[in-house]
């Protein structure tokens, strides 16, 4: 009985002696690559052309901007002011009395943007609507670079161009309208 | 035996406990480091929407064009016709031009000889008054692109054709006059000639 006794005692203190022996260490990597910040610049804002308020009906222009800056209007309704109501107006007139005499305007210009950030990564745009006001409603801003939401060494790459739809409700008083937007641009 | 495989069932929860812990603490600062991360990746910035809306543009008549009367031709003469020209455009001041053999003022007696006794009443003669509505400052343009419908046979009536551009005043109105010409051609049979001529407006 002694002897099986010293024997499991033996026996316990071998076994937890050899669960001693099975630790072990062993030093991993870590690594890791800091990108550059995501920024976003306002060059310039954008501007749209005049847009006619009708009594009894919506009216809306549109400004499309391709990744070059170049923009194109289209209207909606009776919003043209060059052509409005009429089938057989003249269309627009760069030589406009209106323009010369420095009222009105009939051109676009597009907001320009730039993005800087890590070469080669892609990110991605958010531009909500923003609240209307007084009647007018800007949506469907859109904005287009040469780079196309990936990030370019090349600094004309990073450049965005974007326009938007302004809608001015039936009988909205006319009067001149300035708008912010808040655009935002998250790695993706 | 049994004692053995008890401490170390203990001794292997203890290690997979403290391995827990580990591991909930690197998933800790995991989510820490990809939090500020995303901040960090995340940029904004506002862009100004700016533009005008502008009045409509809208036209109303206020008096229409009258021509009065013309005589008309006899036999083989030439057609017959009279033209009202706006001289002061702030006014509406006019003048009134019969072409020859026109003027309802000499007309023809049995005798073929012409008298100069007035026979008609000219205060109905004038020309259109249009008001313009629209855009303060703003230039527009005005064209009349049809002729009178109603008119018929041999007849005919048009407006001054516009040129240049008009500006609406501080108000955002403005007031032009209409001149024009009525003709009549030879064997025209007498009568009231009345139609309806479209005046347009557009900004300009």
């Amino acid at each position: 009985m002694k002897k099986l006794l010293l024997a499991s005692l033996v026996a316990a203190v071998a076994g937890y002696t050899a669960y001693a022996d099975n630790t072990d260490n062993a030093a991993m990597g870590v690594d890791g690559t800091i990108i550059a910040a995501l920024t976003i610049t306002n060059n310039n804002d954008l501007t749209v052309p005049d847009l006619v308020t009708d009594p009894d009906a919506a009216t809306s222009v549109a400004v499309a901007c391709t990744n070059a800056g170049v923009a194109s209007v289209t209207y909606s309704g009776n919003g043209n002011p060059y052509a409005h109501g009429i089938a057989a107006a003249p269309g627009l007139d760069v030589a406009s009395a209106n323009l010369l005499a420095g009222t009105g305007n009939e051109a676009a210009t597009c907001g320009k943007l730039t993005v800087t950030g890590q070469t080669g990564y892609a990110y991605a745009l958010t531009a909500p609507d923003p609240v209307a006001v007084s009647g007018v409603t800007v949506s469907g801003i859109a904005c287009a670079s040469v780079g196309n939401g990936t990030i370019s060494a090349t600094g004309t790459e990073n450049e965005l161009y974007c326009g938007a739809t302004v809608t001015s409700a039936a009988a909205t008083d006319a009067a001149a309208y300035d708008i912010a937007s808040t655009i935002t641009v998250t790695y993706d | 035996m049994e004692r053995f495989f008890f401490l170390f069932g203990l001794q292997s929860g203890g290690i997979l406990f403290k391995i827990k812990n580990h591991i909930h603490i690197i998933s800790t600062l995991c989510l820490l480091t990809t939090t500020q991360a995303f901040s960090a990746n995340t940029a904004s910035t506002t862009v100004s929407i700016a533009g005008q809306v502008i009045s409509d543009l809208s036209i109303n008549i206020n008096e229409d064009l009258r021509f009065g009367e013309i005589a008309a031709a006899e036999n083989s003469e030439a057609a017959t016709g009279v033209t009202i020209a706006v001289t002061d455009q702030s006014t509406g001041a006019f003048s009134i031009t019969y072409a020859s053999g026109s003027s309802p003022d000499v007309s023809a007696d049995s005798t073929g000889t012409e008298s100069t006794t007035a026979i008609t009443n000219r205060t109905a003669i004038g020309p259109g008054k249009v008001t313009v509505s629209g855009e303060s400052g703003y230039h527009y343009a005005a064209t009349a692109p049809t002729f009178a419908s109603g008119v018929v046979g041999g007849v005919s009536m048009r407006v001054d054709t516009f040129s240049g551009s008009r500006q609406l005043n501080n108000s955002g109105q403005d007031i032009f006059y209409v001149g024009g010409v009525f003709t009549a051609a030879n064997g025209v049979t007498p009568g009231i000639q009345a139609g309806t001529i479209e005046i347009v407006v557009t900004y300009d």
